[in-house]
């Protein structure tokens, strides 16, 4: 049985889970701007990590390894709209946001529910990437193994997208083109 | 990359936008709450496929609650989505009883307390069979705790069928007889909540999208059904329909390799003494209490 199948075990993981909970649900909700989306995702998160507890217990992070099945979960869900969409949202060409403009943008957000829409609506790899870089924290080459992507590509998409979120922050009558919905 | 400044902005911003997550301690609490522990690996969508109706008592079993609000009805949910909102009903049943009914007959049909019974639990289930004028032919109730673990099931999967051991009440209302006695028996629908809910962790359905089911609004699942190697008939297509709003079920449908087609509806009963009642099987006063052999016997002609 690859699942939490002992008294033991499943005593471990739900340490694990009550330990990986808070951190998992905080990312989701960034990730998608919504607390109840965010449970469903930490909670599909769960079930995946239990079918696999066996293996996964035995690794040196596996709240590492849940979070990524977190934002695998988000990046298959975004991939899925894409494909019946045929559109994230619009293309970066035309941004030119410099950093200082981007720092300042952000330094005047003092309504987090339009933060939070501003990043609902960039693209998903955007999305985690800043959240996995500057909200977890974690080094570019973990990033980019999570994403499956290099380190190069990570820093350039962080830049992209703290360009486009700086933009969407700074503008306002945005042609509503994302799955977000601008909030009241 | 961008500058330190920027960086240290976005920290600080994206920290306070996570903050921002309201009462997560609620949430928290409702994930560490919730049962991950999927109970079974393989699907046994059949095991009250020979007793027709009552396979799809199972899969309805298994979704008795809602852990979070209504679904849209704008933008039907995706498969994960679905599968966590119907998992989340599933760890929060409580002790609804849930009749399932299939066929024209009024009357007839099947309770079961609790709708999902965890591991430990006191199970009815009675099975309530007419004829096609309404006519009683089997009364009987299994009373039985819910075994844990594996073990418990039969080799035999994919006919699905929990080995058991407990109590079954059959009123025979032809002899007008009828008798209790300590057995092992297999039930092959009532617990299968907990395969299917192990299914539905699987991921092995599918969101077919919107539908109206009864002027409500539904959402239709088809459940992948793997090829079975088992004697026939068995299933060869199951499809759920589930209340849009209440993520309860409403209908099940499955068609077996014989072509026999059943369409099961469901209800769900809050356990009120009235409708507690209605597990036990009604005993004529004028019928007799005989052994268990006198009782069980070929069923009429009427009884098909």
């Amino acid at each position: 049985m690859d699942w939490v199948s002992d008294a033991a075990s499943k005593r471990q993981f739900e340490g694990f889970a009550a330990e990986a909970s808070d951190s998992l649900l905080r990312t989701g909700y960034l990730m998608t701007g919504d607390v109840r989306e965010a449970e469903d995702l930490v909670q599909e998160t769960f079930l995946r990590v239990a079918r696999r507890w066996n293996r996964v217990r035995s690794m040196d992070h596996p709240a590492a390894y849940a979070r990524r099945i977190l934002i695998n979960l988000v990046l298959d869900e975004a991939g899925r709209r894409s494909r019946q969409q045929a559109e994230l949202g619009p293309q970066d060409a035309g941004i030119d946001a410099a950093d200082e403009s981007a720092t300042r943008a952000l330094r005047e957000v003092d309504d987090f529910a339009e933060f939070r829409w501003a990043l609902a609506r960039l693209p998903a790899r955007q999305r985690a990437v800043l959240v996995l870089r500057y909200w977890e924290d974690l080094p570019v080459a973990e990033v980019a193994d999570v994403l499956g992507c290099s380190a190069g590509t990570v820093t350039s998409t962080a830049s992209r997208a703290a360009a486009r979120l700086a933009q969407a922050l700074t503008r306002s009558g945005l042609p509503s083109t994302g799955p977000a919905t601008r909030p009241s | 990359m961008p500058t330190h400044e920027l960086e240290d902005q976005l920290r600080s911003t994206l920290a306070r936008a996570a903050a921002d997550f309201e009462h997560p301690d609620q949430a928290r609490q409702r994930l560490l709450q919730r049962d991950y522990h999927p109970r079974r690996e393989n699907l046994r969508l059949a095991a009250g496929i020979t007793a027709g109706a009552a396979l799809a008592v199972g899969l309805a079993a298994v979704i008795t609650a809602v852990a979070h609000g209504p679904a849209s009805k704008a933008a039907p949910l995706a498969a994960p989505a679905v599968r966590t909102r119907l998992l989340a009903a599933i760890d929060t049943a409580s002790g609804d009883i849930l009749y399932a009914k299939g066929g024209p007959a009024p009357d007839g049909g099947t309770w079961q307390s609790p709708a999902y019974p965890q591991p430990g639990q006191k199970v009815h289930v009675r099975t309530l069979g007419l004829g096609p004028d309404g006519t009683a032919f089997k009364d009987e109730e299994e009373s039985f705790a819910m075994p844990s673990g594996n073990d418990s099931y039969t080799s035999n999967l994919d006919q699905g069928g929990l080995q058991l051991s407990g109590t079954i009440l059959t009123v025979n209302h032809v002899r007008h007889v009828w008798g209790e006695w300590h057995s092992t028996f297999v039930l092959g629908f009532a617990l299968d909540a907990a395969g299917i809910r192990a299914e539905i962790a699987n991921g092995q359905f599918k969101v077919v999208g919107p539908a109206e089911l009864h002027g409500q609004q539904a959402v239709q699942l088809e459940i992948n059904v793997p090829p079975s190697n088992e004697a026939p008939p068995h299933v060869t297509a199951a499809r759920l329909w589930v209340d849009a709003t209440t993520y309860l079920p409403m209908q099940q449908y499955v068609r077996m390799s014989n072509g026999e087609q059943n369409v099961t509806d469901y209800t769900f009963l809050p356990p009120t003494a009235e409708n507690l009642a209605k597990l036990r099987p009604r005993i004529p006063a004028d019928y007799t209490r005989v052994g268990r052999t006198q009782v069980t016997g070929p069923k009429p002609k009427t009884a098909k």
